[in-house]
């Protein structure tokens, strides 16, 4: 019988690995740009965000079958969301940028529902949820301005 | 009072140095003193909570009377003029001298700051106490292959090992390590 909780933790571990991926493909394509600051930083941060959810993953989940269906759905979509030098109109990054703002505000929605879980809150010890979901409301609106930049140029050729 | 400078200029010759430096350098996401000014625990706030403020800039301020000099160096102009822009919104702020640098665009800097922040935020002894803050205190500046660290950190083991950990990286020239030990404030 599956286990709701690691199911629940593994498909936001891929998530976060799927977020890594993104950022650090912005990162290399915009090195020179603020874009590429502002990836390098989330990047941090993201990774320290899967390492909190790994050592809870470590605490109160095992691993699950889930895990290779969610990875598996991840990579066909990094696979279709790879950015390419040859994107001038940067809707590449445009979309990108879109799947980072909804991924974040599925690890802020994943940080209310584990602090919603007395059993969970004390397995998970020092783990302070309330300042992880201050730092990914931040990290939201950061994408989310970024993304309505991309966004004039992206969508102004009709 | 110990963290703004409101008698700096009377109060320096006695203060010791880790005291000077931090009346000099106001982290907004260090804690002020408890009997801390009504207007400076706004602009902390304020400050903090700047979406675009990153582990990667530094914001400081200094508290004179009604009169807010904002200090620092962080990598997007346009977090310079947000810091203003909250600053001056703030009841009682008169004046607002903003000295805040705007650090250079440059990818070597940036991929020192992405190595840097992995190094020091990816070390087991140091991630996991400081790294899952909503802002983290351990502040990475980077110019021109010079690493300066701001912030402030819990004990001296803690600042020498992340000093460690930044000198190690590759492409840095030299690292000014400005960490404030919580135990000695």
């Amino acid at each position: 019988m599956s286990n709701p909780l690691a199911t629940y933790l593994h498909d936001h571990l891929a998530g976060a690995a799927f977020a890594i991926d993104l950022l650090q493909a912005l990162h290399n394509r915009y090195s020179d740009e603020g874009l590429g600051q502002l990836a390098s930083s989330l990047l941090v941060e993201v990774e320290q965000d899967r390492e909190t959810l790994q050592r809870i993953v470590d605490r109160v989940g095992k691993e699950s079958p889930d895990l290779k269906q969610a990875a598996a759905w991840l990579a066909e979509k990094v696979s279709r969301l790879k950015l390419n030098h040859d994107d001038p109109d940067g809707l590449g990054t445009l979309q990108a940028l879109e799947t980072l703002a909804l991924g974040i505000q599925g690890k802020v929605a994943l940080w209310h529902a584990l602090s919603e879980v007395p059993e969970i809150h004390n397995r998970i010890g020092k783990v302070d949820l309330e300042q992880l979901i201050v730092r990914a409301q931040r990290q939201y609106t950061q994408v989310e301005e970024s993304r309505l930049l991309v966004a004039q140029t992206a969508l102004a050729r009709m | 009072m110990s963290k703004v400078i409101l008698t700096i200029a009377a109060a320096s010759f006695l203060a010791p140095v880790s005291l000077l430096a931090q009346t000099q350098h106001n982290d907004p996401y260090v804690n002020g003193p408890a009997n801390e000014p009504r207007m400076a625990q706004e602009i902390r706030h304020q400050l903090v909570m700047l979406p675009y403020y990153t582990i990667f800039d530094d914001l400081a301020f200094r508290l004179n009377g009604s009169t807010v000099t904002l200090l620092g160096a962080v990598t997007r102009p346009t977090l310079k003029s947000d810091a203003e822009n909250v600053v001056k919104r703030i009841e009682g702020v008169t004046q607002v001298d903003n000295q805040i640098e705007v650090l250079p665009l440059s990818s070597m800097d940036d991929q020192i700051r992405l190595a840097i922040a992995r190094a020091i935020y990816g070390d087991p002894q140091i991630g996991t106490r400081y790294g899952n803050r909503s802002m983290p205190s351990i502040h990475i500046i980077v110019k021109n292959g010079n690493v300066t660290l701001e912030g402030v950190v819990a004990n001296e083991g803690d600042k020498n090992l992340i000093n460690l950990r930044a000198s190690g990286v590759p492409n840095v020239f030299k690292v000014n390590n400005n960490l404030i030990v919580e135990s000695s404030r």
